[in-house]
């Protein structure tokens, strides 16, 4: 081999410091070559050293836009008809003219070719879906379960609140919807309210970095729940949007005067408005999200348990106590429990096990947390213990005889379902176990002292 | 070691992509946390421009988040994620044309690794500007390889190209840089 030829082969090789055997037996003769090799190495190790502006803040905000936006998710699923409606009441947009032009051709072309169906039958394989309502919530529920400083809780209740909203601003397309929407509104009313109150409990110093994002928010909810409420009215009244719109707005209103200002309500455009529309763009090369009557049918049978587990985070919110926040995750747990032996009855796999999954979390993150942080402060040989371990035990009573029911065999199609499902459940039973396994000895222990 | 912590980390971005294609958002935001810092230094490279960088890599992301059911499970995330920006950007090159921003020369105290490695604050900014000035083909080429990591497959996958084409265009990209930093290394070279 000669310089020219190992030379080229150095700057082709994926990484200069692994060289093949031949290229080899070159370089330990040749200290050109080796100097060659060394620049090689050089060059790629000090090209990741070059220097970028950093983009702390740009990153920062559409992280928070991702956790904080249920619209964001909703329309990154639904496709281009509701980004459609919104874009084109946005002011603050920085698309070019010719961009514009462009999307705007493939908009026509896509409404026509993709728009839901209102009145469609709810299509078979859509009923197994999972409910990213359902697991939003649960998620916001369990980190409520985990905190207990007022700043964190109000921010989680106002996600919580933007998830409601969201799915209430799903529905609204079509009138069929209006009770479940009103339920919902009602929901969102009563989680901003919880919101509200968190954010009293703020101390005064950090009432300006925590609540001002908050007010944001709530500046932004009333915004949109107006606009949509104006677009899709077509001479009726959206009472739920409107309810929203009034609720959202007298929070901020609160809101502001704890922090003291006199802040307008101010709507920020998102800026991610172009992005919304390149994400319905590529989306609408895949198949349509549910339509608005599908969501509320799925909604509806979500109902029982979205309810539960809002009315388990406002208590969660309101609650110091650990014992009194495992008891409440509990609780939930259990009206999980029983939709999971529903399904499981019914033969519905896919339904049995994403509801296990959530019925884990609770108890892993809800129940098995609040028992240890209740626990942190009660000896092991302790009257104290009582009340822990009676929720061990009603969590075993949960647990167990869904247990057997997913062991069940039954449906060769649904076997795979139950087997996870049943993972799941024994996964969140076990977390609970393990975190009062040493004082459930020692009960036993000092209940019969000759087994020491 | 090292070995087991790469094979937890795709495990762990496994786990993130199978939750957000159940619609947990809190699982994509980790993706987004992972990827963010890399795809915007790259799409800097590519455009020379911190908000179109920074546009674009939003712009990537929402689009990933947007067909993230397209995505199979398994493949390589990361050369899928990089395949959108690229498109992304060579969309925005189409119908915008931003001025472009200068290479920054505030380069701080440059620490590669071994000493008898390091090279001098001149040889960097040159360094800086030889690899702006390379055909875009080129540098997104380069940095895909030296900077993310990724085979000439890989690369292929993210530039739609041949990995033939992926390796020839790294090459290149090596080619005129050493050329360009020659005289200022032969000047260093103790």
């Amino acid at each position: 081999m000669n310089c020219h030829t190992a030379q080229r082969r150095l700057l082709s090789l994926a990484d200069a410091t692994r060289v093949p055997a031949s290229l080899r037996a070159h370089l330990i003769d040749c200290p050109t070559c080796q100097e060659w090799q060394r620049r090689v190495i050089q060059v790629d190790r000090h090209i990741p050293l070059l220097p970028v502006p950093p983009s702390t803040f740009a990153k920062a905000r559409f992280l928070r836009e991702v956790r904080t936006k249920p619209s964001l998710w909703r329309r990154a699923q639904d496709g281009l008809v509701q980004v459609v409606g919104q874009f084109r009441q946005r002011q603050n947009w920085q698309m070019t003219a010719a961009g514009l032009a462009a999307a705007a051709a493939v908009l026509f072309v896509v409404v026509h070719l993709t728009g839901p169906n209102p009145g469609m039958v709810v299509n078979p394989s859509r009923r197994n879906q999972p409910d990213p309502l359902l697991a939003s919530l649960v998620q916001r529920s369990t980190a409520l379960a985990e905190v207990r400083q007022p700043d964190r809780q109000a921010e989680i209740l106002g996600h919580m609140a933007e998830d409601l909203r969201g799915q209430t601003e799903r529905l609204a397309h079509s009138a069929d919807t209006r009770s479940s929407q009103e339920v919902l509104a009602r929901w969102y009313g009563k989680v901003v309210g919880e919101e509200v109150k968190r954010a009293q409990e703020v101390p005064a110093a950090e009432r300006g970095r925590v609540l001002a994002p908050l007010a944001l928010q709530l500046a932004q909810a009333a915004g949109e729940a107006d606009q949509l409420a104006d677009e899709i009215s077509a001479g009726r009244t959206n009472d739920p949007l409107r309810s929203i719109s009034r609720i959202a707005r007298k929070a901020k209103r609160e809101l502001d005067t704890l922090r003291d200002q006199r802040a307008t309500l101010e709507l920020r455009v998102p800026l991610l408005a172009p992005r919304l529309m390149a994400a319905g763009l590529v989306f609408a090369a895949a198949e349509p999200g549910p339509s608005a009557a599908e969501q509320a049918l799925r909604f509806q049978r979500n109902e029982r348990l979205i309810q539960s587990v809002v009315d388990g985070s406002l208590l969660l919110a309101s609650e110091s106590d650990p014992v009194k926040r495992a008891d409440v995750c509990k609780q939930i747990a259990k009206v999980f429990a029983e939709e999971i032996q529903r399904a499981a009855v019914d033969h519905e796999g896919p339904r049995a096990a994403e509801l296990s999954g959530y019925f884990s979390t609770v108890l892993e993150r809800g129940v098995a947390f609040n028992l240890q942080s209740a626990g942190e402060k009660v000896p092991l040989v302790s009257m104290q213990n009582g009340p822990l371990l009676e929720i061990g035990a009603q969590v075993a009573q949960i647990a167990q005889p869904l247990e057997a029911e997913l062991r069940r065999d039954g449906d060769p199609r649904t076997q795979t379902y139950l087997k996870q499902a049943l993972t799941s459940v024994e996964n969140g039973e076990r977390q609970v176990r393990e975190v009062l396994k040493d004082r459930a000895k020692e009960v036993r222990l000092h209940a019969d002292p000759e087994k020491k | 070691m090292a070995a087991s912590d790469e094979s937890r980390k795709l495990a762990e971005e496994s786990s993130w992509i199978d939750r957000a294609q159940k619609g947990d958002r809190e699982a994509f935001a980790q993706l987004v946390e992972h990827y963010w810092d890399r795809l915007y230094r790259w799409l800097y490279h590519l455009t020379h421009h911190q908000h179109s960088a920074e546009d674009l890599a939003q712009d990537a992301l929402m689009k990933a988040f947007a067909k993230l059911e397209t995505f199979r499970p398994g493949s390589n995330f990361q050369a899928w994620l990089f395949r959108i920006a690229y498109n992304a950007f060579l969309n925005q090159r189409r119908v915008a044309n931003r001025s472009r921003s200068p290479f920054p020369d505030d380069v701080a105290g440059i620490d590669a690794g071994p000493d008898e490695q390091a090279i001098s604050r001149e040889a960097m900014q040159l360094l800086g500007r030889a690899v702006h000035r390379l055909p875009g083909e080129f540098r997104a080429a380069l940095l895909l390889r030296v900077e993310e990591g990724l085979s000439f497959r890989e690369i292929a996958d993210v530039l739609e190209t041949t990995e033939q084409t992926a390796r020839w265009r790294v090459f290149k990209a090596r080619q005129k840089l050493l050329s360009v930093l020659a005289p200022q290394l032969d000047r260093e070279k103790p």
